[in-house]
C-alpha cells in the first residue's frame, strides 16, 4: 500500500477510529472544528467526539491545530482489529446491502480465471489502484460533499449461481471465511473504503469501479470453453445516509 | 414480557440473549401459572441460579402483589436431623433442647418465596418429607400434630439435571412430578452474544474499584478474543468470566489505560483456558462466520424492512429470533410444536415473511407479493400468519401494531 498512508496501530485508536469514522472521514476531506465534525458525525455528544478524536491525535491519526482539527495525512489504512464476524457485521454488510439498493448505489460481481499466485496479488495488482484513484477523487474541493463507501471482495471459494443478490451475500461470507483460513487467507480480500466526495467526483468515482470491474474481467477473463471460473469479486458502491447515489 | 425484562433490570441481571430467555421461561413457568406450581431451575455452576430465583422472586412480587420475602437454604449444607425443624420449625419439646416453640423458613418465607438451594444434594429421605409440602402446600412442624398451610412459592434449584438423577435413582420421581414448573439456564459459552455484554461490564466495574476514571472497557479485539476463549472452551459459567477480568484489570499496572488491549488478557485467556489467541483466532473467526454470518444477513433485512415500514427493528428481530427457534425446535424433536407452525416452521424465511406480512399491513396476498417478490404458491394463508404472530406475542401485542 501507498507510503502516504497513515496506518492505525493501537487497538484503542482503531476502536475509535470505529467509534467516529463518519467524523474521521469528513476530516480526511479538510479541516474542521469540532462543531463541524459533530455535524458530520451526526452527534450533538461534543465531549465523547471530543474524546475520541484527542484519542486519534495521541495515535497519529489526526492533528490538532487550535480549534481545528485536520488529517496528519492523505490516506488512513486499518487493518482489522476485531473478529471477522465483526467487520461483517458493522461494516461489510451495511455497505454492501446499501450499495444493492438502487437508490443509494450499485454492486457488480465479476467471474474470473486467475493463477493462484495473481490471485494473491490481486491487493497490489487491483485495489491498490483502485483506493488510490478513489483518493484522489475525493481530493477534489468543493461543497456538499457526501461520504461514499466503496465495499470490495473477493475469493476463490466461488459461489455456484443464483439470484444476484443471494451471490454478493455469500461471496461476503465466503471472503470472510476464507480470511480465516491461513492457508489461503492472502488469496481473498474483503476491505471497505470511504471518501468524502462532489457530486462530480462521486460519479466519476462510481464509472471508475464500473470500469475497474470490467478491465478485470478483460484481464482475466474465463475461457469459453470449459472455463469455469476460479475466482469471484464483487463490488459496491453507495452514498452513506442515503443521499445521492446512482444506478 | 416487557416487566419481567424491567426487573431483570432491577435486579441489574446483564446479557441480552440471556435475559430474552429468561423472560420467556418466567413467563411460562412463573406467571402463566400465576406462581401456582413449584418451579425447579437447573443450571450448572456460575450460570446464575441464585440471580434467577430472585428474579422469580421479583416478578412473583410485582405481579402477583405478594409482599413476603425471599428465604433460601442450601440444602448442601443441612444434616437430615436439622432439615425438618429448619424447614418446618418445631414444638417446645420435640427434641433435646427445644425449650421454646420454633419458626421454620417457611413460616419466614410466608406470602414470599423459599428457595431450596442444591435440592439434589437431599437424601430420598429428606426429599420425601417435601412430597406433601409441594403438592399439597401443607407440613407439620416437628412435635406437632396440625398440619399448617403454606402459601410460599418454593423454588427447587439444581446445579445437575434432575431427570437425570430421577432416572438413576438418586433423586424421587414423585417430588419431580410435584414441580412441574420449568426453568433452564443455558451454559454462558452457548450464548455467545452475551459474552462481549457481560466481559465489558465486568471490566467497568472492576476499573470503577480500581478508581480508574475516564476508562472505557475493553477493546474489541479484546473481547473478540474472550469471546472465541469462552465459546471454544465451553466455559459455562459467568462467575469464572467475572474471575478472568477482574484478574486483568487488577493485574494491569498504572496509569489507568483508555481500554483494556487484548495483550493485557491475553495470559489470563492462557491460564483459565490454556488458549492462545495469536494461534487460535483463526479458527474461532471461522466458527464464528459459520454461527453467526446467516443472523448477521437477517439483522440487515429487519433493520431494511423495519426502516422501509416504520416497525421497531427489536420487535421484528425478536419475532425473526423465535420463529427460528421454533423452527429447530420442529426439526430436532426437542419439544412438540403446535400443527399450526409445522407448515410454516418448514422454512424459516417463509414464517418470517408471514409474521412480516402482518407487521407491513399489507391488505392481501398481491400486496404482500409485491413487497416481498414472493409467488403464489409460496405464500402462507394470512389466518395462519395471524395465529402465529398471536401465539408468539400475545394479543396485547398484537394489537400494538
Amino acid at each position: 500500500m501507498s507510503e502516504r498512508m497513515l496506518r492505525i496501530g493501537s487497538e484503542t485508536a482503531y476502536d475509535a477510529l470505529a467509534e467516529s469514522l463518519d467524523a474521521v472521514v469528513r476530516l480526511f476531506s479538510s479541516p474542521c472544528t469540532l462543531a463541524e465534525v459533530a455535524k458530520a458525525q451526526g452527534t450533538d455528544d461534543l465531549p465523547a467526539l471530543e474524546r475520541k478524536l484527542d484519542q486519534l491525535v495521541q495515535n497519529g491519526v489526526l492533528r490538532r491545530n487550535g480549534e481545528r482539527y485536520e488529517a496528519a495525512g492523505p490516506l488512513l489504512y486499518a487493518g482489522r482489529q476485531e473478529s471477522v464476524i465483526g467487520i461483517i457485521t458493522r461494516l461489510m454488510l451495511p455497505s454492501t446491502f446499501r450499495a444493492m439498493q438502487q437508490d443509494q448505489g450499485f454492486a457488480v460481481q465479476v467471474e474470473l480465471q486467475v493463477a493462484e499466485h495473481e490471485q494473491r496479488n490481486l491487493r497490489q495488482s487491483f485495489l491498490a489502484p483502485l483506493t488510490e484513484q478513489l483518493n484522489e477523487l475525493s481530493d477534489e474541493p468543493g461543497d456538499e460533499k457526501v461520504i461514499c463507501t466503496l465495499v470490495a471482495m473477493g475469493t476463490s471459494d466461488v459461489p455456484g449461481p443464483g439470484e444476484f443478490q443471494e451471490r454478493i451475500i455469500e461471496t461476503v461470507r465466503r471472503a470472510g471465511r476464507q480470511r480465516s483460513i491461513p492457508a489461503s487467507a492472502d488469496r481473498a480480500f474483503l476491505i471497505q473504503a470511504d471518501g468524502y466526495f462532489t457530486p462530480a467526483a462521486k460519479e466519476r468515482a462510481e464509472a471508475l469501479v464500473r470500469t475497474m470491474a470490467q478491465d478485470l474481467k478483460d484481464t482475466y477473463p474465463t475461457r469459453p470453453e470449459g472455463g469455469k471460473p476460479n475466482y469471484t469479486v464483487a463490488l459496491g458502491f453507495s452514498v452513506r445516509n442515503g443521499v445521492g447515489g446512482t444506478k | 414480557m416487557d416487566r419481567i425484562i424491567q426487573a431483570c433490570d432491577r435486579l441489574g441481571i446483564v446479557g441480552s440473549r440471556f435475559r430474552e430467555e429468561i423472560a420467556a421461561q418466567v413467563q411460562s413457568s412463573v406467571l402463566a401459572r400465576r406462581g401456582r406450581d413449584a418451579i425447579r431451575i437447573t443450571g450448572s455452576t456460575g450460570t446464575g441460579k441464585e440471580l434467577v430465583s430472585a428474579l422469580v422472586h421479583e416478578v412473583a412480587r410485582t405481579e402477583f402483589g405478594r409482599t413476603g420475602e425471599l428465604v433460601e437454604i442450601n440444602c448442601g449444607n443441612l444434616p437430615d436431623s436439622l432439615f425438618e425443624s429448619t424447614l418446618f420449625g418445631h414444638k417446645r419439646g420435640a427434641f433435646t433442647g427445644a425449650a421454646t416453640d420454633g419458626k421454620g423458613l417457611l413460616e419466614r418465607a410466608r406470602g414470599g418465596t423459599l428457595v431450596l438451594d442444591e435440592v439434589q444434594n437431599l437424601s430420598l429421605e429428606a426429599q420425601g418429607r417435601l412430597l406433601r409440602l409441594i403438592g399439597e402446600r401443607e407440613y407439620r412442624p416437628v412435635g406437632s400434630t396440625a398440619l399448617q398451610r403454606t402459601d410460599a412459592l418454593i423454588v427447587l434449584v439444581s446445579n445437575l439435571d434432575l431427570v437425570q438423577l430421577a432416572g438413576t435413582g438418586r433423586f424421587r420421581r414423585d417430588l419431580l412430578d410435584r414441580a412441574p414448573a420449568k426453568i433452564t439456564l443455558p451454559p454462558l459459552w452457548q450464548r455467545r452474544e452475551d459474552v462481549a455484554e457481560l466481559a465489558q461490564q465486568f471490566a467497568l466495574e472492576a476499573a470503577a474499584d480500581r478508581g480508574w476514571t475516564g476508562f472505557e472497557g475493553l477493546t474489541r479485539r479484546a473481547l473478540a478474543d474472550i469471546e472465541g476463549a469462552v465459546v471454544a472452551h465451553e466455559e459455562s459459567s459467568v462467575r469464572r468470566l467475572r474471575e478472568l477480568i477482574r484478574d486483568a484489570v487488577f493485574a494491569f499496572p498504572e496509569p489507568a489505560p483508555v481500554k483494556l488491549e487484548s495483550a493485557a488478557i491475553e495470559r489470563f485467556l492462557a491460564s483459565f483456558y490454556g488458549a492462545n489467541p495469536a494461534a487460535d483466532r483463526a479458527a474461532w473467526d471461522r466458527e464464528d462466520i459459520e454461527e453467526r454470518f446467516d443472523l448477521a444477513v437477517e439483522a440487515q433485512v429487519v433493520r431494511h424492512i423495519a426502516g422501509l415500514h416504520g416497525i421497531p427493528e427489536n420487535t421484528l428481530l425478536k419475532l425473526a429470533r423465535v420463529l427460528r427457534e421454533l423452527r429447530d425446535s420442529l426439526q430436532t424433536g426437542e419439544k412438540p410444536v403446535p400443527n399450526s407452525y409445522r407448515n410454516l416452521m418448514a422454512r424459516t424465511s417463509l414464517a418470517t415473511k408471514a409474521a412480516l406480512w402482518i407487521l407491513t399491513g399489507a391488505n392481501n396476498q398481491a400486496e404482500f407479493r409485491k413487497f416481498f417478490g414472493e409467488k403464489n404458491h409460496e405464500m402462507p394463508p394470512k389466518s395462519v400468519a395471524w395465529q402465529l404472530y398471536h401465539d408468539v406475542f400475545g394479543d396485547d401485542d398484537g394489537k400494538k401494531h
